[in-house]
This record gives structure tokens, sequence and C-alpha cells, in this order.
């Protein structure tokens, strides 16, 4: 268990939505709510992929989605990390096989935190922000 | 000392310039902090627009949608708005007649 007095600097986020059932996305949602509430460990949705430290990905990638998704990716400063929320991002899941895609998200770009679950429960997204948010940090200490 | 004093406050070039001066340090200091190592490439220093290439010609902001919507009602308004003063000066009497025509009427 992390302590949040460990938490010197805050891990902002986008989010971007590859396509969805939108049951991941409500997940990312009810964790900023008052009950999850991830901003008392200095987590922020932000408003655009140059704010943030880490992308937060749901959805498998349909082929529509992928150059738009590339192009966040490439937008998010270095150093950056990938958080793949739910299991279609992961692998496919439910949509997996499907003609329409090109995902999995890893066959797009690298990722960094997989959060398991269809949809992940706020708790594990918690969990793959604090992943995240130590990779990060090891990263920057090396740095 | 330069500078106005009325009834209700004072200012000086003064003050002003030693507010920007201080103003310009803090700005420089803030940006000294950013990170030296920061690539452009991949669009970083573009419009986030969605994850879509911003339009190259045309493209007026974040209200770029909103232009498109009512780009008929724009064209026509703008055709209105010339900038001569003269032409706000013709709207302006046409506006007034009209008004004073409905008062008229109505007074009748
Ligand atoms: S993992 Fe499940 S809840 Fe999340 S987007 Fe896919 S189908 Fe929807």
């Amino acid at each position: 268990m992390m302590n949040q007095e460990e938490i010197k600097k805050s891990l902002w986020v986008f989010h971007l939505n590859t396509g969805s059932c939108n049951g991941c996305d409500i997940e990312i949602v009810a964790s900023s709510n008052p009950r999850y509430d991830i901003e008392r460990f200095g987590t922020k949705i932000v408003g655009t992929p140059r704010h943030a430290d880490a992308l937060l990905i749901t959805g498998p990638v349909t082929r529509e989605m992928e150059k738009k998704a590339k192009r966040v990716y490439e937008q998010v400063p270095e150093p950056k990390l990938v958080i793949s929320v739910g299991n279609c991002g992961n692998t496919g899941g439910v949509f997996y096989e499907s003609y329409n895609l090109e995902g999995p998200i890893d066959k797009v770009f690298p990722v960094d935190v997989y959060v398991p679950g269809c949809p992940p429960r706020p708790e594990a997204i918690i969990d793959g922000l604090k992943e995240a948010w130590k990779i990060l940090e090891g990263e920057e200490d090396e740095g | 000392m330069i500078g106005l004093e009325t009834g209700y406050g004072n200012w000086s070039p003064i003050i002003w310039l030693v507010s920007l001066i201080v103003i310009a340090v803090l700005i420089l200091f803030l940006r000294s902090l950013g990170k030296k190592d920061y690539k452009k490439e991949g669009g970083k220093d573009e419009e986030f627009f969605s994850g879509n290439e911003p339009p190259e010609e045309g493209f007026r902001g974040d209200y770029w949608g909103f232009f498109e919507v009512f780009e008929r009602y724009y064209k026509y308004m703008e055709k209105m708005h010339s900038g001569l003063i003269n032409d706000y000066m013709l709207w302006f009497l046409v506006v007034l007649a009209l008004i004073v025509f409905a008062l008229l009427v109505r007074s009748i």
C-alpha cells in the first residue's frame, strides 16, 4: 500500500476512448467522483494530451481510431506512459477478431500498464494509476 | 513624483514598470523550470484537435465547429459589417427611423 505522503509528483492523465462500449469510460468517471476521488492522489484528468503524463485508453482501437490514437499518443510529451483500461484494450475483449479492429492497443503503440476487467472497478483503475506513477517516478530518478 | 493623483486613487508609471519587471522575471523563472529536452516532433506543438490534423486553411481556433455550422449566417453577417463608419451610421439611422415609425404608428 502506498502512502499519500510518498506521492511527491502528480500524475496527470488524458482519457482517450478508441472504440469502447463506454463501460470503462463510466468507471473512469466513477474513479474521479467523490467516493473514489483520484484527485486525492494528485491525479487529474486533463483536457489535452499535451498536458498529460499518461494516456488512459479504453477500447480496442477501431480502424477509424487508429490514426487519431497514434496522433494523440505522439502529442503527449516525454516521458509518457500508456495505461490500457479494460479487456478490450488489453486483448480485444468481446470485440476480439472483429473485422474492424486494428488493436488491441499494444499492437498500435507500447502499453506500460494493463488494467484487467470488463469493465475494471475504480479500485483497479486506481491501482493501475499507482503502477504507472511508480514506473514514471523510477524513470525520472534514473534520468 | 510622476503620476496621477485623483480622488479615487493614484496611478504611477514607475509602479507599473516595476510590476511588469516583477511579472517578467516570474515568467522567465517558471519557464526555466520547464524540461530542456522537450521535443516538438509528432505534432506536439500543434493544436490538439481530437487526434485529427488541424486543418491548414481556415482554422479558426476552438470554435471551428461553431463557425462551420453557422458559416452561411456568418458570411451574410460579414457583408453587413464592412467596418466603414458611414455604413454603421446608415444602419443606425435606418433602425432609428423604424423605431420612430413604429412609435408613431402606435400613438395614432
Ligand atoms: S472492456 Fe468491457 S466495459 Fe470496457 S469497453 Fe470493453 S466491453 Fe466495454
